[in-house]
């Protein structure tokens, strides 16, 4: 039983890699990023200034990330996200998120 | 930057001030106004001064005579340099409470590099940065920081500053009498 659900576990986490967003210079990379649901999507500012990350309506934001600083968040449903840095509005990207 | 939108900052720094740090002041006769458009930015837009300091701003200008000499200070410009890179301010109606004064100058920054327009009898001036420079407006590929050779750093960086200086050229209205 224990066994059993250590296989699940391990298998749910192979199937749903973890997935990265590079900030640099101004802008996401990638700008769209399509993960499977359950994938935890982690976010690293390369630039020499704050970024905030900010959901559009707010369903999540990170505090100020600074110079190599990470925000991680975790997609259990499918659907897609629309984020932009909340200093710098012109910053938008996206996460699809696939059944 | 902390995480209460402002709060800590405020309570060090902006003692006084209305909502998220708005406040004006008069000085020898000129009324100084600070604005804030960095708060509660929405994805790929512009500067932003909100309904709540729009109405204070026409409150505060009410009462103010026309030959008011106007100062105002925003961080994002309040004109729009470039929107593509969110250099501007969705706030045309602060330009409109501003355009019956006889003198306004607007200073900004944000940008990290000087600008500088006349329209009516509103001036605007954006500064250089103490930081980083960023690039003239679509000459990038985004506004991320500039970088340049170390040797030619410090004359991309600098501050502004405003200071009374004597003009060395006489005025172009000159009268002269009939005789004598």
């Amino acid at each position: 039983m224990l066994a059993g659900l250590a296989v699940l576990l391990s298998n749910a986490a192979a199937f749903a890699a973890d997935a990265e967003v590079k900030i640099a210079n101004f802008t996401f990379d990638p700008p769209t990023l399509t993960v499977p649901v359950g994938t935890t999507v982690t976010w690293t500012n390369g630039d020499d200034i704050a970024h905030v990350i900010k959901e559009t309506d707010n369903r999540f934001r990170s505090g100020a990330l600074n110079t190599g600083d990470t925000f991680s968040q975790t997609f259990t449903t499918a659907g897609t996200i629309e984020y932009f840095c909340a200093i710098h509005p012109r910053m938008t990207g996206k996460i699809v998120v696939t059944p | 930057m902390d995480e209460g939108l402002g709060k800590a900052y405020l309570a060090r720094y902006g003692k006084g001030t209305k909502g998220s740090g708005w406040y004006s002041f008069d000085d020898h006769g000129v009324h100084f106004i600070g604005l804030v458009n960095v708060v509660d930015l929405k994805a790929g837009g512009l500067g932003r001064l909100g309904s709540e300091q729009l109405a204070w701003l026409a409150d505060d200008l009410k009462d103010k005579s026309t030959s008011m000499p106007i100062v105002v200070f925003a961080h994002i410009p309040l004109w729009t340099v470039y929107a593509d890179w969110g250099w501007g301010t969705d706030g045309l109606q602060a330009l409109a409470l501003l355009k019956r004064f006889g003198s306004v100058t607007v200073l900004n920054g944000h940008i990290h590099q000087i600008v500088q327009k006349v329209e009516g009898n509103m001036t605007f001036h954006t500064a250089r940065s103490t930081a980083f420079p960023q690039p003239a407006p679509g000459t990038a590929p985004s506004p991320g920081p500039m970088t340049v050779p170390a040797e030619q750093l410090r004359s991309v960086l600098g501050i502004a500053s405003v200071e009374v200086r004597t003009g060395d050229k006489p005025l172009a209205i000159t009268d002269t009498p009939l005789a004598g």
